[in-house]
């Protein structure tokens, strides 16, 4: 579906954001696109989504290069960013208007999908607060058809019964021959919409791999100190009597908490090289 | 199959209509509160007119309002991108599915020929009820205005001409795209003025006794008035095309 082959980008009089960058997306995926503040997941969304050109290597959808930004490709893809400012017309002209362009859009899904958000679509987009414009963004993204949605933050400014409403309506739509790349700095928000965990650190994806796998791999829980040691803790956060660890999932006596997402991207972030070794061919 | 068809062509008559139905969507306000203002203005210097000339406050005629055409229209392509230039706001025009040809020629074809023969038509409807108007007042002629005139004629000609360079300006520049247009255009012609200037007095200076070229010739000043000719085609499609590849590399930087 979406390929990304050596990819270098930088802004200008800036030092290099991504140098040879090489990720591969598949349908039928919910990307969790995780990140410090600052490393770059809104410019590789932007680069993917074509609103932004690579100083050398490729970015395809379906063997096209989204830098031509061929209308076939910008039908397959849709991109919501974190930050952006809404023309003053009614939410319904809106979406006569631009639906209009997207070949696969689905006004039934985008009915359900409002109403789930109790959204007022007879109210001018400018008046909508923040979080509702956001919603009603979320509602035409997952509508319009494309196999490929980009959301950039998309629960920032989303009270928390929406948080779960947006979770909720992501657990609904069909994901066949689609994907979604969710960039999120929340990761508690979104831990468990996602089957796929990427981490964007120092311009490189330093993991990824899906959920499954990761479970499979790892144990979360609270381990005391004398676990920690004896258990081979991989990455560990002190808390009151011991650790919120991440150990090997080895069978007898390993924690059987969760899978916590936000543990694991600390980890990542913290010891890279101690999670690949855990992994093995699985990082890239 | 219809849609599979719109999906994988270049360039689709369907998606360019539909850019042009956007742009004017985007735009009508603007558009209203343009025409809003021209009316007002005629009406208020027509009212001027009865009021302080009552015995003869003059015809109502199509001079001046070619003018309007002209500034405007300026104006309106000058504006055309300005969403383009937003980062918050250019994300939904860039990534529409539309391909970088539709949605550049559409918005050229809207500023320019779309907008010259609305306006050609708005102008003969305004003028036929101003005129019919005024008749009731003053008992003058009703005034059908005719876009075909010779006079009209040159002016939409120079409209077409030089929107191609406003269009330019109107990707080229990030801010005040019509005033920068403006100020671009008065730097070049100064600087054409002044190379031209020079060559003249260099080519006295080498040829103290006079030119070397008879410029009352018939042949020679032909193929001066074709050199022009081919000089403005180009110009119109240099700053087009450029304008275009302008367009089709824009970024989303902020």
């Amino acid at each position: 579906m979406l390929s990304i082959d050596n990819l270098s980008f930088g802004f200008s009089g800036k030092a290099a954001l991504f140098e040879e960058l090489s990720l591969s997306v598949r349908p039928g995926h919910v990307y969790g696109l995780f990140g410090l503040n600052g490393a770059g997941k809104t410019t590789l969304l932007k680069l993917m989504s074509g609103l932004l050109f690579p100083k050398s290597g490729i970015c395809e959808l379906n063997g096209t290069s989204v830098q031509k930004r061929a209308a076939s490709t910008l039908n397959d893809l849709f991109y919501l960013p974190e930050q952006y400012e809404l023309r003053a017309i009614r939410a319904y002209d809106f979406v006569v208007e631009y639906s209009r362009f997207y070949t696969g859009f689905d006004h039934a899904e985008f009915k359900r999908i409002a109403g789930l958000f109790d959204l007022d679509t007879s109210q001018l987009l400018t008046k909508l607060s923040y979080g509702q414009q956001k919603k009603f963004l979320i509602a035409f993204a997952l509508s319009c058809g494309a196999s490929l949605l980009l959301l950039d933050e998309p629960t920032n400014g989303l009270d928390i019964p929406s948080k779960s409403q947006f979770r909720k309506v992501l657990a609904s739509s069909d994901l066949e021959g689609r994907s979604i790349i969710i960039s999120t700095h929340q990761v508690r928000d979104l831990a468990q919409s996602i089957d796929h965990m990427l981490v964007l650190d120092k311009g490189r994806i330093t993991l990824n791999a899906g959920i499954d796998l990761l479970g499979e791999r790892f144990s979360f829980g609270r381990i005391s100190e004398s676990e920690a040691k004896s258990r081979g803790m991989i990455y560990g956060e002190e808390v009151l009597g011991g650790y919120k660890a991440i150990t090997l999932q080895n069978g007898e006596g390993a924690p059987t908490e969760m899978f916590d997402a936000e543990l694991l991207f600390s980890a990542v972030i913290a010891n890279p090289t101690a999670i690949h070794e855990a992994l093995e061919e699985v990082t890239v | 199959m219809k849609s599979s068809e719109q999906k994988s062509a270049s360039f689709s008559i369907k998606r360019f209509g539909m850019m042009i139905s956007q742009y004017i969507h985007i735009h009508r306000g603007g558009w209203m509160l343009g025409l809003l203002v021209i009316i007002g203005i005629a009406l208020v210097v027509r009212l001027i007119a009865y009021t302080l000339i009552p015995d003869s406050p003059g015809q109502i005629s199509g001079n001046g309002w070619m003018g309007i055409y002209f500034i405007a229209g300026l104006l309106i392509t000058s504006h055309i991108f300005f969403d383009v230039h937003k980062g918050q706001q250019s994300w939904l025009t860039l990534s529409l599915p539309a391909s970088p040809v539709e949605k550049y020629w559409s918005a050229w074809a809207l500023t320019g020929p779309i907008y010259t023969i609305g306006a050609m038509l708005l102008l003969f409807v305004l003028l036929l009820v101003f005129s019919s108007l005024d008749k009731i007042v003053t008992g003058n002629s009703v005034f059908f205005f005719n876009p075909f005139e010779a006079g009209n004629l040159t002016y939409i000609y120079y409209y077409l001409l030089l929107h191609s360079f406003f269009f330019w300006g109107a990707i080229y520049w990030n801010k005040m795209q019509f005033l920068s247009t403006l100020m671009f255009a008065v730097v070049i012609s100064i600087g054409f003025a002044a190379l031209t200037y020079g060559g003249v007095q260099l080519s006295e200076l080498l040829i103290p006794d006079g030119y070397f070229i008879d410029l009352s010739s018939p042949a020679l000043s032909q193929t001066l008035n074709v050199l022009k000719n081919l000089f403005w085609l180009l110009s119109w499609l240099f700053f087009l095309f450029w304008g275009y590849d302008r367009y089709k590399n824009a970024q989303v930087l902020s």
